[in-house]
C-alpha cells in the first residue's frame, strides 16, 4: 500500500448542458433567452478552470472511515479505498462574487456552472483510476462523501490531513469545515474483485435525509 | 560572514526535500514533523547533516508547520528552539567547508485568507509573528518562507517578519504547471509585491520539477532587482511497486539547476525528492559558474493579485470612483451600497481601465475603516490593481496594509508634513506614490516651479530609500477657461520632468474643461498632446468614448501597438459596449393585451430595454405610478408564473434584474427631481458565521428590492453579535439568515438565540439547502423561505404589521 500523495491535472471534460440547469433551478426546458444567457456565461468561464486532485491509497485496517454504516455499505467488500479531494480552482468563486454584484442571473449560472464542472471532474477521475485498477482485476463502488448519510462532515479533517489538500491542490478547509474554492470535493472510492455491481442508488439521493430536495432523484 | 554579504557575490546553495527524507525515516503519516525536533532530534540532525556535507549553505529548520495553529505557546517555544539549534548543531558537526547559515523556515498555514476563506488578514500576520519572534530568539541567521500559494498569505508573513525582527527574508512560492499560485498571481505580480515589501531573495520552490519551471524562472529573472531562488521537486513521483521514486535523478537535476544558475538564478537547491545526492551533485555540476551580477531592472509597475501593469506605455486610470460631483455615488456611499461602487469598478473594468482610483472621502464617512473595506470588497470582485486615494495617512496605511499587491498610492506633494506621513508607509508596504507638483506655497504658475518641486520631492524620497522608479509625478491640469495658459504650463511641466528627471508622470486629465460646454472634446485633445508630451498615467473617465479613441489612436500612431491589434480590438469589441441597446423600445410587442414595453422588457428579462423604457416611461408617468402600475404588477406576472412552474428561478432573476435596472433610474429620477423613494420595510440578511456560501442570500436580497424592501446585505460569515448590533442599529423590523451547511445550522440557531434575547421584537425568516420547514421552527424561527419568492411572500404578509410608523 503506498501512502504517497498523488496529484493529478485533467483536460476540461466537456459541458453538460442539462446538469448545469438542473444546478440552477431549471428542471423544465430552457427558453432561448435562458440559453443565450447560459452560453455567454460558458464562454466568459471556460478558460478560468484548472481541473486538479490529489489522492492516495487507503489500506481497508486503518481507521479512517469510523462506525460510518454508508461508509461500511460502499466499502463492503473492498480490498482498499482510494480517497481523493478534487477542486476547480478559486476563479470560479470570484466569478461569482463579481456577478452577485451586477448580474444574480448570472451569479447563479455561474455557481451552477461550478457545480457541474466539479462533478465532471470527479467522474472523469474516478472513470480514470477506475481504468487503471480495472487492468489488476480490481472494481470501483460508488464513491461517497463526508455529509453522505450517515458518514460525518467532520471527516473532512481526516481527509484535509491525509492528503495535504492545501499544498498538493490548493484546497483548504475552514473552522466550520466548509472547503474553499467552494467548487471541490473530497471523496472515498472502494475497489473489490467483485466485478458484479451491487444495487446501488447511482446518485447517492438514497441516503440522503432531506427528503423535499427539489433535485432528489430516487 | 553574514548571509546578506555571502548573497552579494557567491552562488548560494540551498537544501532540498527535508520531508521526503522524514518520510523515509519513518515519520507516520498524518503526525506532525515539527515534533520530531524534540522526539527525534538525532534523526533531524543528521538530515540537516547530510545537506551541509552535501554543500548546502542554507539549511531550513523543520518548522514548514510550526506555528499558533498547530501548537500551544509552549510547545511552539520548544519546537522552535530544538529546531534551530538541531541545524546550528548539524552545520557545525557536519564536515563541510562551505559557510553554513540556518534558515527558520515558514511554510504557509493551510488556511484561506477571507474573503474567500475564513482566516483574518490581521490574526496571519499574528501567527507569523509569533514564530518569527521564536526564530529570532533561539538565533536563526535568515527567515525563509516558503511554498507559499498565496499572495495576501506570503504578504502577511512578509509584514511579520519585517515587523518583528532584521533578519534577511527569503520568499519562495508554489507556481503550479500553468504559470500561477493557486490563487491566481503570475510571478510578475508577485516580483511587485515582494520587492515592495522589501525581501532580500524571493523564487519559486515545490509543486512541479525543473523543466515546468523554466516559464517562472525567466519571468523572475525578467523582473526582478533582487536575487532570484530555485528550488524545484525531482520531478513528479512515480508509483513503482510498493515505493515511489521520482522521475528526474540528480544528474539531471543538476543539469537543469546549471541551466538556471547560468540564465541569472542566485540561490539555488531542491524540493520534493531530491535528497542530500541531487544537492552534492548539484554542486559538483555547478562548481566552475560565475555568479551572474543582480541588477535593477527599473521596472515602474503596481500589481494586483493576479498580475503586474508596468508603466512601460501609458496606462488608464479609472476615475468613477470617486464622490467628487457626483450625487448618485455620495447617496451610495451614504447608503454603505457597496453593489452600486463594485458595479462602477466593474463597468470601468469592462471599459479596459487598467487601474481603478478608490476614494471613499466624505465629510460622514470615516475613511480610516471605510478606505479599506471597500479596497477589500473591491479586490473581491475586480483583478486590477488600485490607486489608493486619500489624504487621510491614518486611512492611507490601513489600506496599504490590507491591499493584496503593490498599489498606486495618491498622492503625496511637496509639503513637509505630506512627504513625512506618506513616504514611511511607501517605504514599509511597498506601492507606487503619485507626486503632486504643490508645496506649502501652492502650485506655481510656471513649468519651471513645478519641476522644482517635483525635484525637491524625488529627492527626499531617496532619503527613505523609494527610488525614482516608484514615483510618478502629476504635475497638475488646470482649467483652461479660467487661465489660456493652464494647458501649455502644464504640457511644459510634463515634457521637462520626463527628460530631466526620468520619472513618470500622470495627469487628472479632466481638469482642463472645466467650466466649458462638450468637455469631453477638449478633455480628448489635452490628452493627445499629453500623451505626445510625455504622459505616463491618465486619471480619466473610461466610459468616456472620446478619451478611449484618442488613447488607442495615439498607441498605433506612435508605434506602441503592434499591428494595431488593440486598436482593431477596441474599435470592434469595447467601442459598441458605448452605445446602448439597439432594439428600440416599440420594436418589443407585449405579449399580453395591455401589456407596456416597460412591462414586457421586465417580464422578458430585458435589462438594456427595462432601463430605456423606463426612462420613456418616466417622462409622462410619476414615480411612484411607475413603480406601482408598471413595475409591480410586471413582477407579480413573473413571480406567479415561477410559482406556478411555467417560470424557473433563471428567468425569473433575469426578470428581477431587469426591474433593478428600471429602479435605478427611478432612483436617478428622483435624484433630479428630489423626490424620495418609498421603501416598505428594513430587512437585515445575512449568511451566518461560519458560512460562506451566500447565493441563496443574494437571490433573496435582489427579489425583496425589487418588492421594495431596503435590504441591509450584512454578507456573508456573520458573527451573531453583529447581527444582533445592525438590527439594532437600522430597527429592522425583519431579519433573514441564510446557512448552506449542516456545520453551520448551528451558528443560525445561536444567532436567532441572541437576537430573541436582545431584539425580541424582531421577526426571523430562515433558508438554506439543508434546512426544513420542521427544523426552522425546531431552531425558533418564525418562518422558512424555502425559496427566493417564498421569502418574499412572507415578507409581504408581514410587513404592513410590522412597519407601523
Amino acid at each position: 500500500m503506498l501512502d504517497t500523495v498523488f496529484v493529478k491535472t485533467y483536460p476540461a471534460p466537456p459541458f453538460n448542458i442539462r446538469e448545469i440547469l438542473r444546478y440552477a433551478g431549471c428542471l423544465g426546458s430552457a427558453d432561448e433567452r435562458l440559453n443565450t444567457l447560459l452560453g455567454e456565461c460558458i464562454a466568459e468561464c471556460e478558460e478560468v478552470f484548472s481541473y486538479r486532485v490529489c489522492y492516495r491509497e487507503l489500506a481497508p485496517d486503518e481507521n479512517f472511515f469510523g462506525d460510518s454504516q454508508t461508509a461500511k455499505k460502499r466499502l463492503d467488500g473492498c480490498e482498499f479505498s482510494v480517497i481523493f479531494a478534487a477542486t476547480v480552482g478559486l476563479s470560479i468563486d470570484r466569478l461569482i462574487a463579481r456577478y452577485a454584484e451586477v448580474s444574480t442571473a448570472k451569479a447563479l449560472l455561474f455557481q451552477a456552472i461550478g457545480a457541474e464542472r466539479i462533478e465532471s471532474l470527479c467522474n472523469a477521475f474516478c472513470a480514470d483510476i477506475a481504468g487503471e485498477y480495472e487492468k489488476r482485476g480490481l472494481y470501483a463502488r460508488q464513491r461517497f462523501s463526508p455529509g453522505y448519510g450517515d458518514f460525518p462532515l467532520e471527516k473532512q479533517t481526516e481527509f484535509f490531513r491525509a492528503l495535504d489538500c492545501p499544498r498538493k491542490i490548493g484546497l483548504t478547509l475552514s473552522d466550520s469545515l466548509l472547503m474553499s474554492p467552494t467548487k471541490s470535493v473530497t471523496a472515498a472510492v472502494g475497489f473489490t474483485r467483485a466485478s458484479e455491481k451491487p444495487q446501488e442508488c447511482e446518485t447517492g439521493c438514497a441516503d440522503c435525509e432531506k427528503a423535499d430536495c427539489a433535485l432528489r432523484i430516487v | 560572514m553574514k548571509i546578506r554579504e555571502f548573497l552579494q557575490n557567491h552562488i548560494v546553495y540551498l537544501d532540498g526535500g527535508t520531508g521526503t527524507l522524514l518520510q523515509e525515516a519513518g515519520l507516520p503519516l498524518g503526525e506532525l514533523p515539527e515534533r520530531w525536533n524534540l522526539s527525534h532530534a538525532e534523526e533531524i540532525r543528521k538530515i540537516h547533516r547530510a545537506y551541509y556535507n552535501a554543500g548546502s549553505n542554507v539549511v531550513c529548520t523543520n518548522t514548514f508547520g510550526a506555528n499558533r495553529l498547530k501548537f500551544s505557546a509552549s510547545e511552539l517555544d520548544g519546537i522552535i528552539r530544538a529546531a534551530v539549534e538541531n541545524a546550528r548543531e548539524a552545520g557545525n558537526s557536519s564536515n563541510g567547508k562551505q559557510e553554513k547559515f540556518v534558515a527558520l523556515d515558514i511554510g504557509p498555514t493551510g488556511k484561506l485568507l477571507k474573503p474567500y476563506g475564513d482566516f483574518d488578514f490581521e490574526e496571519a500576520v499574528k501567527v507569523f509573528a509569533e514564530t518569527v519572534k521564536l526564530g529570532v530568539k533561539y538565533g536563526a541567521d535568515l527567515v525563509f518562507i516558503e511554498t507559499m500559494s498565496d499572495s495576501l498569505e506570503t504578504k502577511a508573513a512578509v509584514l511579520a517578519v519585517k515587523e518583528n525582527s532584521d533578519l534577511p527574508v527569503f520568499v519562495s512560492c508554489a507556481y503550479g504547471a500553468d504559470g500561477k499560485l493557486m490563487t491566481g498571481a503570475n510571478p510578475a505580480a508577485m516580483v511587485a509585491m515582494l520587492e515592495g515589501l522589501g525581501v532580500d531573495a524571493l523564487g519559486v520552490n515545490c509543486s512541479v520539477g525543473p523543466a515546468q519551471m523554466r516559464g517562472v524562472v525567466k519571468e523572475l529573472l525578467e523582473k526582478a532587482s533582487v536575487p532570484v531562488l530555485v528550488k524545484p521537486n525531482a520531478g513528479l513521483p512515480i508509483a513503482d511497486g510498493d515505493t515511489t521514486r521520482y522521475d528526474i535523478d540528480e544528474n539531471a537535476f543538476a543539469e537543469y539547476i546549471a541551466e538556471f544558475l547560468k540564465q541569472g538564478a542566485r540561490l539555488v537547491g531542491g524540493c520534493c525528492g531530491t535528497t542530500p545526492a541531487y544537492i552534492a551533485a548539484v554542486v559538483e555540476a555547478t562548481k566552475g559558474i560565475q555568479p551572474l551580477p543582480v541588477t535593477d531592472k527599473n521596472i515602474t509597475c503596481v500589481s494586483s493579485y493576479t498580475h503586474a501593469v508596468e508603466f512601460s506605455k501609458p496606462v488608464l486610470i479609472g476615475e468613477r470612483i470617486n464622490p467628487t460631483g457626483k450625487k448618485r455615488f455620495k447617496q451610495a456611499l451614504i447608503e454603505r451600497d457597496t453593489g452600486y461602487i463594485l458595479g462602477e469598478g466593474i463597468a470601468q473594468q469592462e471599459k479596459g481601465a487598467h487601474i481603478l482610483d478608490v476614494n471613499v472621502g466624505l465629510p460622514d464617512i470615516d475613511e480610516k475603516t471605510e478606505l479599506p473595506r471597500y479596497i477589500e470588497e473591491l479586490q473581491a470582485v475586480i483583478d486590477l490593481p488600485l490607486q489608493i486615494d486619500t489624504s487621510d495617512p491614518a486611512a492611507m496605511e490601513r489600506a496599504m496594509r490590507r491591499y493584496n499587491g503593490k498599489p498606486l498610492v495618491n498622492s503625496v506633494n511637496g509639503k513637509r508634513e505630506s512627504m513625512s506621513a506618506v513616504f514611511p508607509l511607501v517605504k514599509k508596504y511597498g506601492g507606487v506614490v503619485v507626486a503632486l507638483t504643490l508645496d506649502e506655497k501652492g502650485i506655481p504658475d510656471t513649468a519651471d516651479g513645478r519641476v522644482e518641486i517635483a525635484k525637491k520631492i524625488v529627492a527626499e524620497a531617496e532619503k527613505y530609500g523609494i527610488s525614482k522608479k516608484d514615483m510618478i509625478v502629476d504635475p497638475l491640469a488646470m482649467t483652461v477657461s479660467a487661465d489660456p495658459n493652464a494647458a501649455r504650463t502644464t504640457l511644459q511641466a510634463l515634457r521637462e520632468i520626463k527628460t530631466q528627471l526620468g520619472v513618470h508622470t500622470s495627469l487628472g486629465v479632466s481638469n482642463v474643461s472645466f467650466g466649458l460646454p462638450v468637455r469631453e472634446v477638449v478633455n480628448a485633445a489635452f490628452f493627445a498632446l499629453a500623451l505626445e508630451n510625455g504622459l505616463s498615467a491618465a486619471i480619466l473617465n473610461p466610459n468616456s468614448a472620446e478619451m478611449l479613441k484618442t488613447y488607442y489612436a495615439y498607441l498605433a500612431l506612435t508605434a506602441q501597438d503592434e499591428n494595431c491589434a488593440e486598436y482593431i480590438r477596441f474599435a470592434t469589441e469595447t467601442l459598441p459596449k458605448f452605445t446602448p441597446a439597439t432594439t428600440a423600445v416599440s420594436s418589443v410587442s407585449p405579449q399580453t393585451q395591455g401589456e407596456t414595453p416597460l412591462q414586457t422588457a421586465i417580464v422578458k428579462g430585458l435589462k438594456e430595454l427595462a432601463s430605456s423604457a423606463c426612462e420613456e416611461t418616466l417622462k409622462t408617468s410619476s414615480a411612484l405610478d411607475t413603480v406601482e402600475k408598471e413595475i409591480v404588477p410586471a413582477l407579480d406576472l413573473v413571480g406567479k408564473a415561477y410559482e406556478e412552474k411555467r417560470a424557473y428561478l433563471p428567468q425569473l432573476l433575469m426578470s428581477a434584474e431587469a426591474a433593478k435596472a428600471a429602479f435605478e433610474k427611478i432612483r436617478l429620477h428622483l435624484l433630479k427631481t428630489g423626490g424620495k423613494t418609498e421603501k416598505k420595510c428594513k430587512i437585515v440578511l445575512a449568511t451566518v458565521k461560519g458560512d460562506i456560501h451566500d447565493i441563496g442570500k443574494n437571490i433573496v436580497g435582489t427579489l425583496l428590492e425589487n418588492y421594495g424592501f431596503e435590504v441591509i446585505d450584512l454578507g456573508r460569515d456573520v458573527a451573531p453579535e453583529t447581527i444582533v448590533e445592525k438590527t439594532q442599529e437600522t430597527g429592522a423590523p425583519l431579519v433573514g439568515l441564510s446557512a448552506l451547511m449542516t456545520t453551520t445550522v448551528p451558528s443560525m440557531a445561536e444567532t436567532i438565540a441572541l437576537l430573541r434575547a436582545r431584539v425580541p421584537s424582531v421577526k426571523i425568516l430562515v433558508g438554506g439547502a439543508v434546512l426544513t420547514e420542521e427544523y426552522a421552527k425546531k431552531i425558533g424561527a418564525d418562518g422558512y423561505g424555502k425559496d427566493g419568492m417564498a421569502s418574499v411572500r412572507f415578507a409581504e404578509s408581514l410587513y404592513k404589521d410590522l412597519c407601523k410608523k
